[in-house]
């Protein structure tokens, strides 16, 4: 390509005249190829390489090198690329912890939080044709709240303004009509936000399986852990991943009520899951499905958006709570009946990701014996089990 | 320096103007400008790191620092030069850390060069799905083999197509230098892949004149033929 105006200084070797070999004139040589010399200058070239071969060759050799590479086509980034880098800049890196300084005079961080995170989660619920998503934090950045009132008072309610099902009913359960808020009396709402309404994708082949059968992600809470550890664990893990919400942090009685009511609400809100039955609760209500190992930043950051608006921490461990090991077990045996949570990015591709969870193909009848080879044991997804510790 | 290219220029002024915004607040007006340079940030990190992970981590990395000190960029370069001066030198940094690694020997008879570590497959770290990459395997080892002032400097020009002005404030030397590089890069990639038993394919045996056509008999890739005429 033409590089436009003339080099006004030339950078190397004798303006005119005999040179030397183009060692001594590499920066010219350079120039020439790209037609940006002199006249004089590139007659001279010229006039040097009609007279010496290995020049000319050397000259020739440079050129078939500048096709070669220009012709290398750039690569397209990987795709999460733009997530991590947007997500550590626009996200101050401890959402969570301690929102003990007032920062009510800030433009709010956590508006920017329910922004990035929380937002472009809008649910692809399964049998929701249309879901209205209302998150209002209170008290959150209030003056003077002290630490433990924010905490306590923290919550995020979400709400569907239309939950719909469709016919064959493989819906999870979605309260309709539920109010957009559930009024908390203190303080004014910090951050409120409203997704648009979401068309369903929904895909076929779901058949049976009541919906309780159909969940299953188990989120925990414990300490807070690191983002990119979570994510890498989960992406690489070799057995069922729990992931907890430890409420127990939130002490007993309402606020800890309120805040595992919000994280339930959320999960079954922006992944489509529903709580497992009674019997498969690790501890507090548990979901579980299995997900695309791909799908690990996406859920993590779901996850933490979700414990991060309650205040609830949110860990990731490699095994069963001890005293719910029993319990485990049996909703491994039972993981056939799982279905698949994935993310997709949404069209046009823009920052954001829906999920939709769908149960996996079986035989019409239901039966068990003819799932084909479990997700997890093909290793594209991991079983992973979301529950709350209260 | 000389060459203004009008687009380039349009470019830079848009970026100033996201810049602003950006620094203002706004979001969009940051992804914009990731969309913008993402491209060819990660090819300049993946062209001289050899390894799609390590470049995505150097990307990001580089990335991250830039619009976090985004008030640092004073608007004197151009947003993209000051932004790829960031990943050079965090692809510099890599290269550095990863340098006294023990390798395993037989990578390192393979890649025989003096960033050879940068080059060894690693399996998903980060959980970063690599991009397919569609660079010959004799072009990326030779690419390799380079020392690596001379390698980043072919890579900003020749791949990616900078101006040697603004390649050479990237670099922090003189545009001569620049010249100079991509001059013996050049020669020493064919050699590279000469030696690989492959060869550029033939051009003429002069130069024409100015050559401004030459991006017109494209030579295609790199194909294994006999030794043909008076190649390097």
């Amino acid at each position: 390509m033409l590089r436009g105006d003339k080099e006004k200084g030339r950078p190397t070797g004798p303006s005119a005249g005999p040179f030397g070999h183009v060692d001594d004139w590499e920066g010219l040589a350079v120039d020439f190829i790209d037609g940006r010399l002199d006249p004089q200058t590139a007659a001279a070239v010229e006039a040097h390489l009609d007279e010496c071969p290995q020049c000319a060759a050397r000259l020739h050799t440079q050129q078939a090198m500048i096709s070669l590479l220009r012709d290398i086509p750039l690569e397209v980034p990987p795709y999460r690329l733009e997530d991590r880098v947007m997500d550590e800049v626009l996200v101050p890196v401890k959402p969570m912890r301690r929102p003990e300084r007032d920062r009510t005079e800030e433009p709010s961080r956590w508006s920017l939080i329910w922004r990035r995170k929380v937002r472009p989660w809008v649910p692809a619920t399964i049998g929701v044709a249309a879901v209205f998503l209302a998150i209002v934090g209170y008290g959150l950045l209030r003056p003077g709240a002290g630490e433990d009132l924010a905490r306590h008072e923290a919550t995020t309610t979400v709400a569907y303004g239309t939950a719909q099902t469709d016919a064959d009913a493989r819906g999870v359960q979605v309260t309709a009509g539920a109010p957009a808020a559930e009024s908390v009396t203190t303080a004014a709402p910090m951050t409120t936000m409203a997704a648009e309404a979401t068309e369903t994708t929904t895909t076929a082949g779901m058949v049976g399986a009541p919906p309780e059968e159909t969940a299953v992600v188990t989120m925990a809470a414990a300490g807070t852990q690191d983002r990119k550890t979570m994510i890498a664990n989960l992406e690489e893990a070799e057995t069922p991943a729990y992931f907890v919400f430890d409420a127990t942090v939130s002490g007993d009685g309402d606020p800890a009520k309120k805040a595992t009511a919000s994280v339930v609400e959320q999960i079954a809100a922006l992944t489509g899951l529903a709580p497992l039955e009674d019997e498969f609760a690790l501890d507090g209500p548990t979901f579980a499905a299995f997900v695309p190992r791909d799908d690990a930043v996406q859920l993590v950051d779901l996850l933490q958006s979700i414990g991060a608006s309650v205040q609830l921490p949110v860990s990731l461990e490699m095994r069963p709570p001890d005293a719910a090991a029993q319990t485990a077990a049996r909703l491994l045996a039972r993981k056939d009946a799982l279905p698949e949570l994935s993310a997709r990015r949404t069209q046009p591709a823009v920052a954001g990701w829906t999920f939709t969870t769908s149960t996996l193909e079986r035989t019409a009848d239901g039966a068990a014996g003819t799932t084909p080879a479990l997700l997890d044991e093909a290793g594209t997804h991991v079983l992973v089990v979301i529950y709350l510790r209260d | 320096m000389s060459a203004t290219d009008p687009a380039r220029d349009l470019d830079a002024d848009l970026d100033a103007d996201l810049v602003k915004k950006a620094r203002q607040g706004d979001e969009d007006a940051l992804t914009q400008l990731f969309r913008r340079h993402e491209r060819r940030a990660y090819n300049l990190a993946l062209r001289t790191l050899g390894d799609p992970w390590d470049a995505a981590d150097v990307t990001q990395e580089a990335f991250i620092k830039a619009f976090k000190n985004l008030d640092s960029f004073k608007g004197e370069a151009r947003f993209g030069t000051w932004l790829h001066r960031i990943v050079v030198n965090a692809a510099y940094d890599h290269l550095r850390r990863q340098r006294p690694e023990p390798m395993d020997s037989e990578i390192l008879d393979d890649l025989s060069g003096p960033s050879g570590p940068a080059s060894v497959v690693a399996t998903g770290r980060e959980g970063i799905d690599p991009a397919v990459d569609g660079l010959s395997d004799p072009l990326r080892r030779a690419l390799m083999s380079l020392n690596e002032g001379f390698r980043f400097a072919v890579v900003l020009c020749d791949l990616l197509g900078f101006p040697y002005n603004e390649a050479a404030e990237i670099l922090g030397v003189q545009e001569g230098t620049i010249k100079s590089r991509i001059f013996r890069a050049r020669e020493a990639l064919a050699a590279a892949l000469t030696e690989a038993g492959y060869e550029p394919p033939g051009a003429p045996r002069h130069v024409p004149t100015g050559l401004e056509g030459r991006n017109q008999d494209r030579p295609g890739s790199v194909t294994r033929q006999s030794k043909s005429g008076d190649g390097a």
